[in-house]
């Protein structure tokens, strides 16, 4: 065993170069230090909707993330509503249901078969998985616009929706579309228990499995648990949660709970939320073999495979529902400028997502505050790859390599959503 | 099921990074704009392309537009007809893929996808940061863009 310093650096994890990495420094097989270098787009993102009427703010912060940009037009949305004092419709709450299970199906698809199953079976991208299983990718695909659709039909874009908007939606669907959507969730659900047979078919992957604190929505507020402790906190509290704190080794910042960091997305709300699990929820946590509570932050993967057969389940019984009811033609509820607060918690695909405005008497933000999940996770994505590279029997560059890659996709981090820049310096026409 | 038009235009980007949102830029002007043939659609496409698979796969011509960062000067054009840029063995992206990629994914997937013609108009720039606006540079290039795009029809 060698006492010299060495350093691992992952360079790709982001777009765009020079914003984004992995930076593990060693003595002999001692970890130092390790950093996760993230792009933090969002918080600059603030500064756009100052100054912007409260009617704007959702279709501009939808654009945050093109993956998440319903979670993000409604997170403002319902701020917007809680400082204006707005109650809207049990349809309107139906269908922006309906929306948000269509974003986290469509999102869950794309990272557990186009992002994460490669990494299992040992491709080096979905484009080599494909050549090889196209059935596979077909069937991610599959799914992954099974949640366009809903989006879609819903929230009037394949990306950023603009139906949605404080008070209502501007247009309903069709009883014709949900008919459609029914039949679609209904082949959803078959393709649901192919994926799971899928990803519990992979290897196991359990190399940094440590103690770790979780914090997800349960009902309204947020809980913050390690072990079998629990502590509960209100959206207005969020700070508390989301204190931000600069790293000694990283330029972005960390959220930590109690000097600890904490985990949020997918594993996190059923390791919280044990008793949600419907029955076809609980036969895929079997079928996976998934532990609850599990403290392997590789099984943020199987986690999204469950939730998947929650999503359809749930976004079927919705359309169901309004299918079976009917509805009736009704314009948003008004909203009147209201000077005020209002802040927002939701859980977007890989976690927490937090909203929070201030608005002036004619309803124009003053301040804002967008927290996202990504941002909170960075410090227990640093805490876990620290865990994996010094349980790692090898110390290869390779092989810590491998395992902190994986680790950082099973986050399902957010580090480049921002942007997407190409790099065209290949061969091709100058017009 | 919506009838689709045998042209589909795409302006990829974020229009809250700055010139990274200059292919979403030209799809407004381009909707807009009383040249474009009623054969084609034009959308501000974002930037996740698989979201826009049903409509490609129902298209027989694909254009899209997209920032680059490139060794070429700010606002240059390159225009790739039948063969796209090639894509790297291993995705560097953990969230999703780029056009480039998700373009490779879907031609191999769905046969319908891969008889359609893309012609990709990248637009070099050299920066993407957090703002509205295009850079100057960048938005006195639309026009130009714009009829490059329309030549291609």
């Amino acid at each position: 065993m060698t006492n010299s310093t060495s350093t691992l650096r992952i360079e790709h994890l982001a777009r765009v170069e020079g914003h984004g990495g992995i930076t593990i420094t060693m003595k002999g097989d001692q970890v130092l230090h390790v950093w996760l270098d993230i792009f933090e787009g969002s918080r600059l993102f603030e500064t756009l909707v100052r100054g912007r009427r409260f009617d704007e703010a959702s279709q501009i912060v939808s654009r945050i993330c093109s993956i998440c940009s319903t979670s993000h037009a409604l997170a403002a949305i319902l701020a917007i509503e809680r400082a204006m004092h707005v109650e809207v419709s049990a349809l309107t709450n139906a269908l922006r249901e309906l929306m948000h299970l269509g974003e986290n199906i469509e999102s869950h698809a794309l990272h557990l078969f186009l992002l994460a199953a490669p990494d299992y079976l040992d491709y080096p991208s979905a484009i080599a998985l494909a050549a090889d299983k196209p059935s596979l990718v077909k069937l991610g695909l599959r799914l992954k616009n099974l949640g366009n659709v809903l989006q879609e039909v819903i929230g009037g874009r394949a990306i950023h929706p603009v139906n949605a908007i404080p008070g209502g939606f501007a247009r309903l669907p069709t009883i014709q579309q949900m008919l459609d959507l029914r039949q679609r969730l209904e082949q959803g659900r078959e393709d649901c228990q192919a994926a799971v047979a899928m990803l519990s078919s992979l290897p196991p992957a359990d190399f940094c499995h440590a103690s770790t604190v979780f914090a997800a929505l349960r009902d309204s507020s947020i809980v913050v648990k390690e072990g079998a402790v629990e502590e509960q906190l209100e959206p207005g509290c969020y700070r508390t949660l989301t204190n931000e704190e600069k790293g000694p080794f990283s330029n972005a910042k960390r959220s930590l709970y109690r000097d600890r960091p904490f985990m949020v997305g997918a594993l996190a709300r059923l390791n919280i939320n044990p008793g949600s699990l419907t029955a076809g929820a609980q036969a895929a946590v079997e079928q996976l073999g998934l532990s609850l509570a599990s403290c392997n932050p590789m099984d943020n993967n199987k986690a999204q495979a469950v939730e998947l057969v929650i999503l359809i389940d749930r976004a079927l019984s919705i359309v169901r529902e309004l299918i079976e009811e009917g509805w009736q033609a009704q314009a948003p509820v008004a909203v009147r400028a209201h000077p005020g607060n209002g802040v927002a918690v939701l859980e977007a695909p890989r976690g927490l997502l937090i909203h929070n405005y201030t608005f002036d008497q004619a309803g124009y933000i003053t301040e804002a505050d967008v927290v996202t999940p990504t941002a909170m996770n960075a410090a227990s994505m640093e805490h876990h790859f620290r865990v994996a590279v010094e349980r790692s029997d090898s110390k290869e560059p390779a092989v810590l390599t491998r395992k902190v890659e994986m680790l950082a996709r099973a986050y399902d981090p957010c580090l480049s959503c921002s942007v997407h820049l190409i790099q065209a310096n290949e061969r091709g026409r100058t017009g | 099921m919506k009838q689709r038009k045998p042209v589909l235009i795409l302006g990829l980007g974020n229009p809250l990074m700055g010139d990274d949102g200059v292919g979403c830029r030209v799809a407004e002007m381009l909707a807009s704009d009383p040249r474009l043939p009623a054969h084609a659609d034009v959308h501000d496409a974002g930037s996740d392309l698989l979201r826009w698979a049903d409509e490609i796969a129902g298209s027989d011509k694909v254009i899209l537009i997209d920032g680059a960062l490139s060794e070429q000067p700010a606002g240059a054009l390159t225009i790739y007809e039948d063969e796209l840029p090639g894509v790297a063995a291993c995705s560097s992206h953990v969230h999703h893929l780029s056009p480039l990629h998700a373009i490779a994914l879907l031609r191999s997937t769905q046969p319908e996808i891969a008889r359609v013609h893309f012609t990709l108009l990248t637009v070099a720039v050299s920066s993407a940061e957090v703002g509205m606006p295009l850079s100057p540079l960048i938005q006195n290039q639309l026009p130009e863009i714009c009829d490059q795009v329309l030549l291609r029809l």
